[in-house]
């Protein structure tokens, strides 16, 4: 298990990721393994004195994680694929 | 047996069976839910569920309102208490270190816990008793049971036990160690029967660890193979998901650390009250894993089925609405009896108070309560018994049998007093009597009260602190990571207002707003602070209430220890009258404990004969007391001394006991606010004539000069326009307290007055005046409570002002500091005694100093005491400790300073502060005013103390033993030599070291015993003052209406009452020496001096005079300055420039004025009362900054003068 946490383009289906993009390669969701969420550090996400947008931020408060098997082509990947606010995060690749 | 409960259970939950969940922490579980139990009600009932369980920790705290919450919105309370459960396997116990930071302690051990649910009333009682069980056991404030303790209550099969994924099973399974989990469970199964376990899972979406779906399938697996019932729960600890981060906050607060990654790392924010929906789907992803084919029904319904056998009856089942007395056997003949008997005394053959006695029994017989008044009688006997003070407070002093039981010491019909206010056929709550005691003795009183009732049958009354705005800031600011010295300094700038308007504050507060609190640097900060509103964090002791209660009491309420050891019931006062326990409220009255000081120091200086009889003051008609209440002179008085009363007093001029009555029921919120005042003291004055506001009500309103000032007129008038009783008529003034009752009552108020015969337009204006002063009047039954100390505090300050002094002095029962009152005592030409070592104690003690000083003479209503003197205490001394006064006194006399250190083993800090204040001088013969040279000094002293201390430092490190060895108590009294005269200690010789000036002894007595004991204070700053020109408060009269002065002062008090027009207005009262003088500031001068009226407490302000009356004086305030601080520029400025630079610096400081804040207040908000009346939020609360009796000690902080010795 190889921890990354790099952003990563990626398409979802109801929320769910079907396909993203990693290491130059389309990856294709064949299934999901697991699922789950973690609370983000949310009293850093918003810098205190860091101007009127100081608040709580809005919206979850956690991200949802996915353990995937995925393929691309001839390569077949177990990977942990992360959500939070829309934006998607490879956490980590398991060989 | 799994596969077969499945599919009973397919069929038994349908689609739309709503889920219940079963395992609930409230915000009852301190400082671990996040939301009330009123509000998780709500929601449930809002998704359609039918039952809603509460188990929160460690408590039932919030059981019986969460069943009121659940009666009302009609959803079944499921009630259980969720517990530790230490030691079950090794290394499941406490597995994280202490952390040193935190002093060793590690505040949140993570123990595994059980979840207990009673089953029915008896599993209710049952459950109360393993409450008050588990808080016996743990070290206080850390209840644990075992499995044998919850099997001892179990047994019965009225409970039934939960173990989750926190128990020790859950934990086992876990980490694989199934064989550790068989164990654990046969623990259980020894204790509990069988079919009262029952598993419990959660699936939390973690990522790992306890509340993943794996464990919850492993836990699942597990129950099936030991054929267990096994439920779904989702721990909730949270209504709505947006609440995690107050969770988290919560969680840093408990285990006092910041929030960090770690510390969240478990935690998924998924413990909230999620619908049926989303729980079906969790137990369809958990029977998966788990290997059942059922799609989580089997879990639903079993989850289901135990909430329905758990499902309570908040009446039946809790007891809503019971009452339980005290049984007292033939409690009706025995009242009768004691109130023939009482009636036969007080009252011979009059035949109004039988007629009255008759009525008043009749209705306590119909409800049942003589036991209730019996019981309360019993206690009051009991304290009288003991030879201390004791007297009703509240409308029970409107009742004849009251008066006859000896509970209340005024008798109700002279003064128009109703029992129908207190007690009336037409309510069966208990009606509340309270007794007030010397605070000294509360303690005692409730001993003796637990020994004569009994540990079963006694329990006192909890009050559940619950967050308010510093609490809140500083518990979010420390989970934030705050420096200590950040949060310190944005607590203290809030004044105590609750914690959701804190937003408000800064936008309205001037103070706030300069200090750069705002909403850009803190949003985060202010929304938690916000979400903390109103949670409960801490339990404490009631400040008065005690339960009576019969051999079931601790079958209705779980106890806990307080903190002061007492037994405890988990219920707060709305609680316990809601399962109606007579609850006895007895109030600790500093004034009556100076009372008690005051009668001892007459019977020590004048024998016990002589000491009056202050509780048969009785028809309190003398001319004296009026007179001393008229000149304003109440300085000490109870209810009577603030400087609001000392006017209304000056202007009302009461003459009788009913006068009393009646000023103490004007000087309050209600009346100010709705100018009841002014016409009332116009008719009195014969200014203007009195207006009725009927003529067949004259008799009703003569009294208050046809102003409706008490209750007990307000119910006269209904029943005089309405003709009904006065029962009835209360239960209409008491609609009147809100919109919708004066709505629903005001037809039939109409109606039935023209049936009496009064003009429709009459009747109008009446319901006109009666709605509009319902809500403001006052309780005359409890104003007349409170006229009686307030008279006998009168009274003794005019016939024995010196020992009263002592008394007041020693119990602090007013508003003033103690300065203050010192200066009241020179008014009174008392002679002040400072600190001897050889003559203090732990209180103020008066004497005689002149043989036969004789009755005081009284001058402008001030009895002059000539000839008395006051002994200060040793309990004012800074830092000193109970211990070391009583070795003090014990060790008395002393021959020297190294007999004093010797013996009395008092810190070195201590001995030095007794030293600076002149505990020595007497035995060392220095009069530091005497500039005699080759004396001995204080400064002397203070090297001798040094010299011992290093010597007993010395012999310690030499392992000789200390305490009284020779080596170092170098006292001879044979002395002889050239350094001390005959008769002293010579144990120190004068080095010829100059002694203190007269500033240095001054600024010493404040910073020690936090008065200015050898002058005033505001002394040292005459030079500028005069140079300035400003009037002393004894010369304002001197002055035009509307001239523009300076005054300077301690500050004594600060206001903010509330006002008619809703704004807020800030009250500064100060003293200079020659008297007190009142400063007002109105908005448009607070927002640049507010801050420095509230932080400073040595003041220079500048102001309008306006005269309020032929005695009265008040200044408009325009501007408020340090005046330590401006004196210290004065000082600058003064060596470079000379006087005339000096005094040209301070009059431009003066003239400047800080700019305005900028943001302007904008939408303001306003509390709208009933009546229309509008105020400010931010009156009478307590107001920013330290409390006042932090502050003398301050008041030199930043004076000149030369360094200390």
């Amino acid at each position: 298990m190889r921890s990354y946490e790099q952003t990563i383009a990626c398409e979802p289906v109801d929320g769910c990721p079907t396909r993203f993009v990693w290491r130059s390669r389309i990856w294709r969701v064949e299934s999901v393994q697991r699922e789950w969420v973690e609370t983000m550090p949310w009293w850093l996400v918003a810098p205190r004195g860091d101007g009127p947008t100081d608040r709580i931020a809005t919206g979850p408060l956690q991200r949802r994680l996915w353990r995937v098997d995925a393929s691309s082509g001839p390569y077949h990947g177990v990977y942990e694929l992360a959500c939070w606010r829309d934006s998607w995060t490879l956490v980590a690749a398991v060989d | 047996m799994p596969g077969s409960r499945s599919a009973r259970g397919a069929g038994a939950q349908g689609e739309g069976t709503p889920f219940v969940h079963l395992r609930v922490a409230s915000a009852f579980s301190l400082q671990y839910g996040a939301s009330q139990p009123a509000e998780l009600v709500e929601a449930a009932a809002s998704m359609g569920m039918d039952a809603l369980g509460l188990t929160d920790r460690d408590g039932l705290y919030g059981a019986v309102g969460f069943a009121q919450a659940c009666r009302d919105a009609g959803i079944a309370p499921v009630i259980g208490v969720d517990l530790a459960v230490p030691g079950a396997e090794a290394g499941v116990a406490a597995s994280r270190r202490a952390n040193p930071a935190k002093g060793g302690r590690l505040r949140d051990e993570q123990l595994p816990r059980v979840v207990v649910l009673a089953r029915s009333r008896q599993g209710w009682a049952a459950l109360c008793r393993l409450v008050s069980a588990a808080h016996g056991a743990g070290e206080r404030g850390k209840p644990l049971v075992s499995a044998a303790v919850v099997g001892q209550w179990a047994a019965a099969g009225q409970l039934s036990v939960l173990l989750g994924p926190d128990s020790g099973i859950g934990r086992l399974l876990i980490r694989g160690d199934e064989a550790g989990a068989e164990r654990e469970l046969a623990r259980w199964r020894e204790a509990v029967p069988h079919e009262r376990i029952t598993i419990a899972v959660a699936d939390l979406l973690a990522g790992s660890g306890a509340y993943c779906e794996m464990a919850a399938a492993a836990m699942l697996r597990f129950a099936d193979a030991h054929h267990l019932g096994c439920v779904l729960t989702n721990h909730v600890r949270m209504t709505r998901p947006g609440q995690a981060p107050l969770c988290d906050v919560l969680d840093a607060a408990r285990r006092l650390t910041p929030l960090s990654v770690r510390s969240t790392a478990q935690r998924t924010g998924e413990d909230w009250l999620k619908d049926g929906a989303r729980m079906s789907g969790l137990a369809a992803r958990i029977s998966a894993l788990a290997g059942r084919d059922d799609a989580g029904q089997g879990l639903l319904a079993m989850t289901g089925a135990l909430a329905r056998e758990c499902m309570l009856d908040p009446v039946a089942d809790i007891g809503l609405g019971e009452i339980h007395l005290p049984p007292v056997p033939g409690a009706e003949a025995i009242l009768r009896e004691r109130c023939r008997v009482g009636l036969a005394q007080r009252y011979g053959a009059d035949p109004s108070a039988a007629d009255r006695l008759r009525s008043e029994l009749e209705v306590i017989e119909g409800l049942g309560f003589s036991s209730y008044f019996l019981t309360i009688a019993q206690v009051v006997d009991m304290v009288h018994g003991a030879g201390l003070r004791c007297t009703a407070r509240g409308s029970g002093v409107g009742s004849l049998v009251d008066y006859l039981l000896g509970i209340s010491g005024i008798e109700p019909m002279a003064y128009g007093l109703v029992m129908e206010r207190f007690l009336s056929p037409l309510r069966s709550a208990l009606p509340d009597i309270d007794l007030d005691v010397e605070s000294a003795r509360r303690t005692d009183i409730y001993r003796m009260v637990l020994e004569r009732f009994g540990h079963d049958r006694v329990a006192c009354v909890a009050m559940v602190e619950t967050y308010r705005v510093r609490h809140a800031l500083r518990d979010v600011a420390a989970a934030l990571s705050m420096s200590p010295g950040e949060i310190d300094a944005l607590a203290k700038a809030f004044p105590h207002i609750r914690a959701r308007d804190v937003r408000h504050a800064v936008r309205e507060l001037p103070e706030l707003r300069r200090s750069g609190l705002t909403e850009e640097r803190l949003g985060m900060v202010f929304d938690l602070v916000e979400g903390l509103d109103g949670l409960p964090r801490h339990l404490a002791l009631h400040p008065c209430g005690v339960i009576i209660s019969d051999q079931r009491l601790l079958d209705r309420t779980p106890v806990q220890t307080s903190a002061s050891g007492f037994p405890m019931s988990q219920f707060a006062k709305d609680e316990v009258e809601a399962i109606g326990l007579l609850k006895l409220d007895i109030l600790g009255v500093r004034m009556q404990s100076a009372m008690a000081h005051t009668l001892d120091e007459i019977g020590c200086i004048e024998g016990p004969e002589e000491v009056p009889r202050i509780d048969e003051l009785e028809p309190f008609d003398d001319p004296e007391v009026y007179e001393l209440i008229a000149h304003s002179q109440t300085l000490g008085c109870f209810q009577i001394e603030s400087p609001g009363q000392r006017e209304l007093v000056g202007k009302f001029g009461p003459s009788d006991f009913n006068d009393i009555i009646i000023d103490i029921s004007l000087f309050r919120p209600g009346p100010v606010k709705s100018d009841m005042v002014i016409p009332f003291l116009d008719a009195r004055a014969g200014w203007s004539p009195p207006r009725w506001l009927h003529e067949r009500l004259r008799p009703i309103l003569e009294e208050t000069y046809g102003v409706v000032v008490f209750h007990e007129q307000v119910i006269k008038i209904i029943a005089a326009l309405t003709g009904v009783t006065l029962a009835l008529a209360d239960e209409v003034r008491r609609a009147l307290g809100s919109p919708e009752g004066q709505q629903r009552t005001r037809d039939w108020f109409l109606s039935r007055a023209r049936v009496q015969g009064y003009e429709a337009r009459d009747a109008e204006r009446i319901w006109q005046v009666l709605a509009s002063f319902a809500s403001f009047g006052f309780c005359k039954a409890h104003a007349a409570a409170f006229a009686l100390p307030t008279y006998q505090s009168a009274w003794l300050k005019c016939h024995w002002p010196a020992p009263f002094l002592a008394g007041i002095l020693t119990h602090d029962p007013g508003m003033y500091p103690k300065r203050l009152l010192l200066e009241e005592a020179r008014r009174m030409n008392i002679e002040i005694l400072g600190i001897d070592v050889n003559a203090c104690d732990g209180v103020f003690h008066a004497l005689r100093v002149a043989p036969d000083p004789g009755a005081p003479a009284v001058a402008c209503g001030l009895p002059d005491a000539r000839g008395w003197a006051i002994r200060l205490a040793l309990a004012d001394v800074k830092d000193i400790s109970d211990e070391e006064i009583m070795r003090i006194v014990a060790g008395q006399p002393y021959t020297g300073l190294s007999d004093f250190v010797t013996r009395a083993a008092v810190s070195a800090p201590v001995t030095e502060n007794l030293i600076l204040v002149g505990g020595f001088d007497a035995l060392y013969g220095i009069d530091p005013d005497s500039q005699r040279w080759g004396g001995t000094t204080r400064r002397d002293l203070l090297l001798a103390l040094a010299e011992l201390n290093r010597e007993a430092r010395a012999s310690r490190r030499a392992h000789v033993p200390s305490a009284g060895q020779p080596s170092f108590d170098f006292t001879s009294r044979d002395g002889g030599t050239a350094g001390p005269r005959a008769g002293q200690p010579g144990d120190v010789v004068p080095s010829g070291l100059p002694e203190m000036s007269r500033a240095e002894r001054t600024r010493a007595e404040i910073a020690v015993l936090g008065m200015d004991v050898s002058r005033h204070i505001v002394e040292f700053y005459r030079e500028l003052l005069d140079a300035l020109g400003v009037v002393p408060a004894s010369r304002l009269f001197d002055r035009r209406n509307r001239d523009e002065v300076l005054v300077a002062g301690v500050k004594i008090a600060t206001q903010t009452p509330p006002v008619r027009s809703g704004r807020r207005v800030v009250f500064l009262s100060l003293d200079d020496g020659t008297g007190p003088c009142d400063v007002t500031f109105f908005e448009d001068a607070q927002d640049p001096y507010a801050g420095t009226v509230f932080s400073s407490w040595l003041l220079l302000a500048r102001g309008e005079i306006r005269r309020t009356g032929p005695r009265g004086i008040s200044l408009t305030g325009s501007g408020a300055w340090d005046l330590a601080e401006i004196y210290e520029g004065y000082c600058r400025v003064l060596a470079d420039r000379g006087r005339a630079g000096a005094m040209e610096a301070v009059r431009a400081r003066l003239a400047w004025t800080p700019g305005a804040s900028g943001q302007s207040a904008g939408a303001r908000r306003m509390l709208l009362h009933p009546s229309g009346f509008v105020q400010s939020p931010y009156a009478d609360i307590a107001v920013a900054g330290d409390s006042p009796a932090a502050a003398p000690r301050k008041l030199w902080h930043a004076s000149p003068g030369s360094s200390g010795p």
